[in-house]
């Protein structure tokens, strides 16, 4: 076997692998973890095109551009060899982008706090409310899921842990974390990463002269993380 | 002799390369190496394949439309209807990206093919800077998020500056060569049978012009990935409070974030209550054009060489005339 026929079968294998990765990653709600789920159309018709070309390297080999192999390596054994993990509370420091630092900006779903079942928001929506008038948010009720991240630079209470989300737009690059401080006399049960639904009330308290919303909390049940773990803006 | 020396450089670079791939996988997942070591892996490896997976989409349908242009556009008809000046030559380049909706990851190698099919490098400049932004999907995008916000003014100029940008940095950098891809050059060398299928032969042209720069965008995604992990966000975010800084601290932001054009307006909203205005308006000019991910693939069009005046230029053009504007009252 000459060395083209050999470097195109490799190029064509290594294709395949990626397409495959793409195929089974969308399929099983996997690829939700890395991008937004706009795109998974986009996906399945990538993997198609990738298809199609493993199948001419393999049939019609050409001479390969240098070094293609090896770049063609790096995201196989990556995706194939670590398992997808959603990001989780140790990473907040650095994807911390809307980190309670929500655009204050209209929000028809949020805007009119007295008229909508607060219960059905999320932990975003939250925080878009709060940073628009945090006063009308006092003693309405809550109901949200997160992981839990309890932090040492956090400075939280004993009784207080935060409650969690990311929120991305294009793909993990962009993540940015939105937490929820959460008053719960059990506090200390839970660790970083653990996913709860917590019930309650808001209340505020003060941040150097800001009022910040603080979930009081009813009851405190522990979940299992979702399949799509990050909330996603722009549907 | 030398093939052989080559043959065993490549076997060397592919063992060298399963072995740092494999260091980094069962390190993560079999060694007892430290929390903080296997988050700031797990990190890299989100946000790598994140950006990748992301782009290659769009990298694909690049290929798909640069083999196109290769196989199907006529070097002659090309020259004969350009006009002679290079203004507007640069001008026609920057307004194309309209009909051809890519991001960065196609229409840098669309550029290639254009010019390697006869367009004048102006052309191909002009088109590689402004096609990420002026496109029809962008502007849906940009309005959808910022015309309620700050006006039809702010999407406007988007468009505005980075034609601008593109133009100026087309005709300020004349003597930039478009280096033709290796596979150009080695589909012109292959000779086709007279009864090769029209579309395998496009494939084959789409197929080699996808390795060659899936290994540019491959070296940008570890890039951006890599300095996300060293320098969280949130450090540059910080910048963004000083007035003097919010303009180079949106663009380096951008340039870190590798996000696609077609999107970016959104997470550029998300940074309303962080930045100004005028330093959004940087953010979403200069990070389509100048990121990590696309800096290795102009230098595969352009080589290595003029690449530091090529994103100083374009940095000098976003600073000035986001300046220019704010100054002016304009955003």
């Amino acid at each position: 076997m000459g060395m083209t026929r050999m470097m195109s079968w490799l190029a064509g294998i290594l294709l395949f692998a990626v397409a495959a990765l793409l195929f089974v990653r969308t399929a099983n709600g996997q690829m939700a973890l890395y991008i937004h789920p706009r795109y998974e159309v986009l996906m399945y018709g990538c993997g198609a095109v990738l298809f199609a070309l493993a199948i001419i390297c393999i049939t019609m080999p050409i001479p390969m551009p240098r070094h293609s192999i090896q770049f063609l390596l790096i995201p196989v054994l990556f995706g194939l060899g670590i398992a997808p993990r959603a990001l989780g509370a140790d990473a907040i420091g650095h994807q911390s982008t809307a980190l309670n630092q929500i655009a204050q900006r209209p929000q028809s779903a949020v805007a009119n706090v007295s008229a909508v079942d607060t219960t059905q928001w999320n932990i975003y929506e939250w925080a878009v409310a709060a940073s628009i008038d945090p006063l009308a948010l006092k003693g309405k009720p809550v109901q949200i899921d997160g992981f839990v991240v309890r932090n040492s630079d956090m400075q939280l209470a004993d009784n207080q842990f935060m409650l969690a989300r990311y929120v991305l737009t294009c793909c993990v690059a962009d993540a940015g974390g939105v937490g929820m401080h959460v008053q719960w006399a059990n506090s200390a049960s839970y660790h970083s990463d653990q996913w709860v639904r917590v019930e309650g009330v808001i209340d505020l308290y003060d941040v150097n002269g800001v009022m910040q919303p603080l979930v009081i909390a009813h009851t405190v049940a522990q979940i299992t993380a979702p399949p799509k773990p990050y909330l996603v803006l722009q549907k | 002799m030398t093939t052989l020396v080559q043959q065993i450089r490549s076997g060397v670079m592919t063992l060298c390369t399963i072995a740092a791939c494999g260091v980094v996988v069962v390190a993560n997942r079999w060694l007892p190496v430290s929390a903080d070591i296997i988050t700031k892996t797990d990190l890299f490896i989100a946000i790598f394949l994140g950006i990748l997976y992301e782009a290659l989409p769009f990298l694909t349908a690049g290929a798909l439309i640069s083999a196109a242009i290769h196989q199907f556009l006529d070097p002659q008809w090309l020259a004969q209807r350009l006009p002679k000046s290079r203004w507007l030559v640069a001008f026609i380049g920057a307004l194309l990206g309209f009909f051809l909706p890519i991001c960065e990851c196609g229409s840098i190698p669309a550029a290639r093919s254009l010019v390697y099919r006869g367009a004048p490098v102006s052309l191909g400049v002009a088109f590689a800077v402004a096609a990420p932004v002026i496109n029809p999907i962008v502007f849906i995008s940009t309005s959808v998020a910022f015309a309620g916000v700050f006006g039809w003014s702010f999407v406007l100029w988007r468009f505005g500056l980075t034609v601008i940008i593109a133009v100026l940095t087309a005709i300020m950098m004349p003597k930039l060569i478009v280096v033709p891809s290796s596979t150009s050059e080695l589909a012109d060398n292959h000779t086709h049978a007279d009864d090769e299928i029209p579309f395998l032969v496009w494939l084959r042209h789409a197929l080699g012009d996808l390795l060659d720069m899936l290994r540019y965008v491959i070296i940008g995604a570890s890039l951006a990935a890599m300095i996300q992990v060293i320098v969280p966000n949130t450090l540059i975010l910080q910048l963004a409070s000083n007035v003097w800084l919010a303009i180079p601290a949106a663009m380096l932001l951008a340039a870190v974030m590798s996000i696609c054009s077609t999107v970016d307006a959104f997470v550029a909203l998300s940074l309303v209550g962080s930045f100004s205005p005028v330093a959004l308006m940087a953010f979403l000019v200069f990070g389509p054009i100048i990121d990590f991910k696309s800096i290795p693939m102009f230098a595969a069009v352009f080589g290595w060489r003029p690449i530091p005046q090529f994103v100083a230029t374009i940095a000098v053009l976003t600073i000035v005339l986001c300046s220019a504007i704010w100054r002016l009252g304009w955003v």
